[in-house]
């Protein structure tokens, strides 16, 4: 019965951490580029209380084991890379990659990050950079004198300057795409960066080689389904419940116990 | 001094370990490819004369509640849709063979991902085999080619078919935890395989509250009926000896 307590107290805890990756769901469910997390769990060790093949009672052979289990672990918490909605913004420096692959960041320490945020903008030089201020890898500088920036699906970037008719290529965006994304570690800010499970990125032009595509004036909404966190709180919630109802059954069992000896 | 205590008391330990069983069960409402164990004790007569643990243990005792029926359900738990490429569930018999240094393991957890040299693996890194008993190897050649996984296990990338996975039957049935199992392979299973789908814990809320109930009400009479041996032997040492 100590061990009913503790194994419903890691059902508790794990459905304590389910309801923690549903809540940062939530509270994303209007971020740019956002992807949801699904908390994944396993069955944890067993007891093996009577062997299979032991002798029983009556002098036959036991043909199935006795194996008290303790309970439940977290095996993973996997971001799940899925499209978001399209959300049609009008703003030229807003882009959605439509399939797979990631925007590249350059971070302050010159290290790259990866992100599925398409909301650009210019900073004071001309540069695009993301609403932190982190410039686009490779880097591009629209001039002071565009007038109009389109973007192509390929990611090539066009400017029409004031006074002439005919656009100028300033650059192109590549995108980075990896053989195991839900092995990026999201570092926050809309931002993942490598790991040793992602493997490592694959740049080159959008559109080629699996890499999705690049649409101007979208954003990618984030991928969160709110009926689906919904119904998954409260399964949750229900299971937090009964493993709780599980240690009270516990405990009333050991205060029974106790009341053996007056 | 009465023998009857001694018998309450093995059905008082099963109940406790009963109740240990159904907190497992509840602590895993929400594993997935959990599949409920269920347990209960059968009564036992006990000859002095057969050597056996238990009688050893009780000596005194002519009957006894010991473990009786231990069970893994094998009943299908609930589909659900995920959409995620490598999410497999099994619809029917069957467990998914898997494989890390220290052997093969078998699993319903069609939790799946695919490492950086394109290895598809479970959620704790070990190897998905496929019918051959070798790991799969998603090609990476080709990254635009759509991943398909067709009901009879076999993996698509693109046109080309670059495994199948094995889903094996199993008899003697144990948990190792992890959400793996061991047990005997008799063949392969014919079941559906589902692609971006999980296939969730088969625990039942209401049936483990009914053995929450169940064990502790057991429990209650079996500490009852010790009390009440307890008094007996009481007053037979208060009362009936005493001279007046």
């Amino acid at each position: 019965m100590i061990r009913a307590l503790f194994t419903a107290a890691t059902g508790m805890h794990a459905q304590q951490m389910n309801v923690d990756v549903i809540s940062h769901n939530l509270a994303n469910v209007n971020t740019v580029g956002f992807k949801r997390s699904r908390a994944d769990f396993q069955d944890l060790l067993y007891q093996n209380l009577r062997n299979p093949g032991a002798p029983s009672a009556e002098g036959t052979q036991i043909p199935v084991g006795i194996q008290v289990g303790l309970g439940v672990k977290p095996a993973s918490v996997q971001k799940l890379f899925t499209q978001g909605d399209f959300l049609n913004t009008g703003n030229n420096l807003d882009m959605v990659i439509e399939g797979d692959g990631f925007f590249q960041i350059t971070m302050p320490d010159g290290t790259i990050s990866y992100t599925r945020a398409g909301s650009f903008k210019l900073d004071k030089d001309g540069r695009v950079v993301n609403p932190d201020g982190y410039p686009l890898e490779p880097a591009i500088t629209v001039p002071s004198d565009a007038v109009d920036i389109t973007i192509g699906i390929d990611g090539r970037i066009t400017v029409l300057q004031a006074g002439n008719t005919t656009p100028v290529e300033i650059g192109a965006i590549e995108l980075a795409r990896f053989i195991n994304p839900a092995g990026l570690l999201a570092t926050g800010k809309n931002l993942f960066i490598v790991s040793d499970a992602s493997g490592d990125a694959m740049t080159g032009t959008p559109g080629t080689e699996g890499r999705g595509t690049i649409n101007q004036f979208i954003l990618e909404s984030s991928n969160v389904n709110v009926v689906e966190e919904l119904a998954n709180l409260i399964i949750a919630q229900r299971a937090f419940d009964l493993n709780s109802k599980a240690v009270t059954t516990a405990d009333e069992m050991l205060q029974t116990v106790g009341t053996l000896r007056r | 001094m009465y023998k009857g205590a001694y018998v309450a008391l093995t059905g008082a330990i099963i109940r406790g370990h009963e109740m240990d069983n159904v907190a497992n069960n509840l602590s895993n409402v929400n594993t997935t490819g959990y599949k409920r164990s269920s347990f209960g004790a059968n009564m036992y007569s006990i000859m002095q004369d057969i050597d056996t643990p238990a009688a050893a243990e009780y000596p005194d005792a002519r009957a006894m509640a010991y473990f009786g029926d231990f069970k893994i359900d094998q009943t299908q738990g609930t589909v659900k849709t995920t959409g995620n490429v490598f999410d497999i569930a099994i619809s029917g018999e069957g467990y998914f063979a898997v494989q890390d240094n220290n052997g093969t393991y078998y699993t319903r957890n069609g939790v799946f991902t695919i490492d950086r040299n394109g290895l598809l693996m479970n959620e704790s890194g070990q190897r998905v085999l496929n019918t051959a008993g070798n790991q799969i190897v998603i090609p990476r050649e080709d990254p635009s080619a759509q991943i398909n996984i067709g009901k009879d296990g076999s993996i698509y990338a693109g046109a080309n078919l670059v495994g199948k996975v094995k889903v094996v039957k199993l008899t003697d049935i144990e948990h190792l935890g992890g959400s793996l199992y061991k047990g005997n392979e008799s063949g392969l299973s014919k079941a559906d395989l589902l692609q971006g789908t999980i296939e969730q814990s088969n625990v039942n809320g209401v049936r483990e509250m009914i053995g929450m109930i169940v064990a502790s009400r057991n429990l209650e009479s079996s500490i009852k009926l010790i009390k009440s041996f307890d008094d007996l032997s009481q007053r037979v040492v208060n009362e009936l000896a005493k001279i007046r």
